[in-house]
């Protein structure tokens, strides 16, 4: 990290406890409107407007990656890497119209777990559900220490104290406020984000104009400006590819499908989409501008806020925390909710435990909130540098149900048996190629075998699936 | 999306493509002002429009 904090510790303070007091206040007050039901707790009642579901899509998916890691690959790999990063966005797009059949095919369903039960039936259910879980359990716990790294660097807080605060805070009003706490939540960070990322590219470039930027770069990195660079085609395939497996499979985006109105769906994954799109190519400028003007940047994840700083002063500081603090807290307090949606409907209600009201399903929801907050402290207690290779073990993992749930929602004859194999030999296949090949392979070589054993098995032995069997729950 | 935050968890590794290609292509100065200004009027446009189609929800009574 930075040898000296970018921000004065009483600021920080103030802006930790002003944001913390403003999103468990918002929380508990959205969680006290509608009917408190298990749907309404779940999923805000099923009947969320264009604007919340595009901005809760938005927000879910400006991680803190997105707004450091972007600038970070701008900054190393240049145009492609801020490219490549904004691929990522065709994880949205394309799930748009498998989300409106999903809503068409699956109007009371709760998660994504329930498409796999119904559709594919129990091995497969209990394979994805491995899969999913090992994939929720790795993000949770980048974000955990993202935001303990990201506090001590910004504010020179202690790591813990970092970590604890902004899981606490998250976990706090996502109890309180479950999906409707969370989604209106998401509402207010989404825009903030938006809006100070406006204002430090706009007074960033005020400052150094845009043909001053590529005048430098072309005289003294012309790399950063070639749209041939290897690393950079590289980097944006894989890119694109994981979000896909990333966004077809998590409960994430699912329980934003079931919680948004019919007419929304379709429409706000497209807006979500091209919202997000723009966020790494804008803080990815930004960064290249630390380029231009020969900033040191000892580390380069920290260049998004060390260029602000320079270029804003303590203001920039300021909104820098601001960004990232929300971006944080967006995307724990979805994992949080959606995770625990999975868990309390699929693992409990359906597992563990059938047959249990509605009352008790939510209560588990919470139950399984405040555990995955505790569990995602515990997990982060102790910061290690190999999360880089876990999550790339993670591709592996997720691009195996790409194919699986795209053939599933539009092809009757997708084959559960196939189903079940694709992800276990795409993981496996994946997991080789990680070790064997290189770690970018794994998601590529995953999805490649997955879509191989589901289109084959389900050629040769197919199913004959009635969709009205996905209408009950 | 989540693949990324290793990145600032592995923080002192190397930048790890600033080798010299073999094969190069400029983007133009014009393209890439393009790309610049673009990106932000896009993001200025996305955020007025959720809070334009909030708005309308809101006097609709349609956000929730």
């Amino acid at each position: 990290m930075t040898d000296a904090p970018l921000l004065d510790a009483g600021i920080a303070w103030f802006l930790l406890v002003a944001f913390s007091v403003l999103w468990i206040a918002l929380g508990v007050w959205w969680g006290k409107r509608g009917k408190g039901d298990a749907d309404d707790y779940l999923l805000a009642g099923r009947n969320i407007g264009l604007a919340l579901s595009t901005a809760t899509l938005m927000a879910s998916w400006v991680t803190g990656n997105t707004t450091l890691a972007a600038p970070e690959v701008g900054y190393t790999l240049g145009l492609w890497g801020m490219l490549g990063y904004a691929l990522a966005g065709l994880g949205l797009f394309l799930f748009a119209p498998l989300a409106i059949r999903i809503k068409r095919l699956m109007p009371t369903a709760r998660t994504s777990g329930d498409f796999v039960r119904l559709r594919y039936g129990r091995v497969c259910w209990a394979v994805f559900l491995l899969i999913t879980m090992a994939y929720t359990l790795g993000f949770l716990i980048t974000q955990g220490m993202g935001a303990g790294l990201l506090l001590q660097a910004l504010s020179g807080f202690d790591y813990r104290l970092g970590m604890v605060s902004v899981i606490g805070v998250s976990t706090t009003y996502t109890l309180f406020g479950g999906m409707r706490g969370v989604v209106g939540t998401d509402f207010i960070q989404s825009l903030l984000i938006m809006a100070l990322l406006v204002l430090v590219a706009v007074l960033g470039y005020g400052r150094i104009s845009v043909d001053e930027v590529y005048g430098a770069l072309a005289a003294e990195h012309p790399s950063r400006l070639n749209m041939l660079l290897p690393a950079g085609l590289l980097f944006a395939w894989n890119t694109g590819l994981f979000s896909m497996g990333e966004v077809f499979h998590n409960n994430i985006w699912w329980s934003r499908v079931f919680a948004s109105r019919p007419s929304v769906v379709f429409r706000s994954f497209i807006l979500g989409g091209l919202a997000w799109t723009t966020v790494p190519i804008v803080t990815g400028a930004i960064a290249l501008m630390a380029l231009a003007t020969n900033l040191e940047v000892p580390q380069v994840n920290m260049v998004f806020p060390l260029i602000t700083a320079q270029l804003l002063g303590s203001g920039g500081a300021i909104v820098v925390f601001i960004i990232i603090f929300a971006s944080l807290t967006s995307t724990l307090d979805s994992l949080l909710a959606a995770s625990a949606d999975l868990i309390a409907e699929d693992v409990v209600a359906h597992w563990l435990r059938p047959g249990i009201s509605d009352a008790q399903i939510r209560q588990a929801a919470r139950l399984v909130v405040v555990g995955l907050g505790l569990l995602t402290m515990l997990l982060s207690w102790q910061y290690f540098t190999s999360m880089y290779q876990l999550l790339l073990f993670t591709g592996a993992l997720v691009a195996s149900t790409i194919w699986p749930i795209a053939m599933g929602l539009y092809w009757p004859q997708a084959n559960r048996q196939a189903a079940t194999a694709a992800m276990v030999l795409g993981s496996i296949t994946g997991l080789l190629a990680y070790g064997l090949v290189a770690p970018y392979c794994a998601a590529l070589v995953s999805a490649a075998v997955s879509a191989g054993v589901m289109g084959l098995g389900s050629h040769w032995n197919p199913e004959r699936f009635e969709w009205r069997l996905l209408a009950d729950r | 999306m989540p693949l990324l935050i290793t990145a600032l968890i592995t923080a002192n590794r190397p930048a790890f493509a600033t080798t010299a290609p073999t094969t190069q292509w400029l983007l133009p100065a014009s393209l890439f002002r393009l790309l610049v200004v673009g990106s932000i009027i896009g993001l200025v446009v996305a955020t007025l429009v959720i809070v334009l189609i909030w708005l309308k929800e809101l006097r609709q009574g349609q956000v929730w």
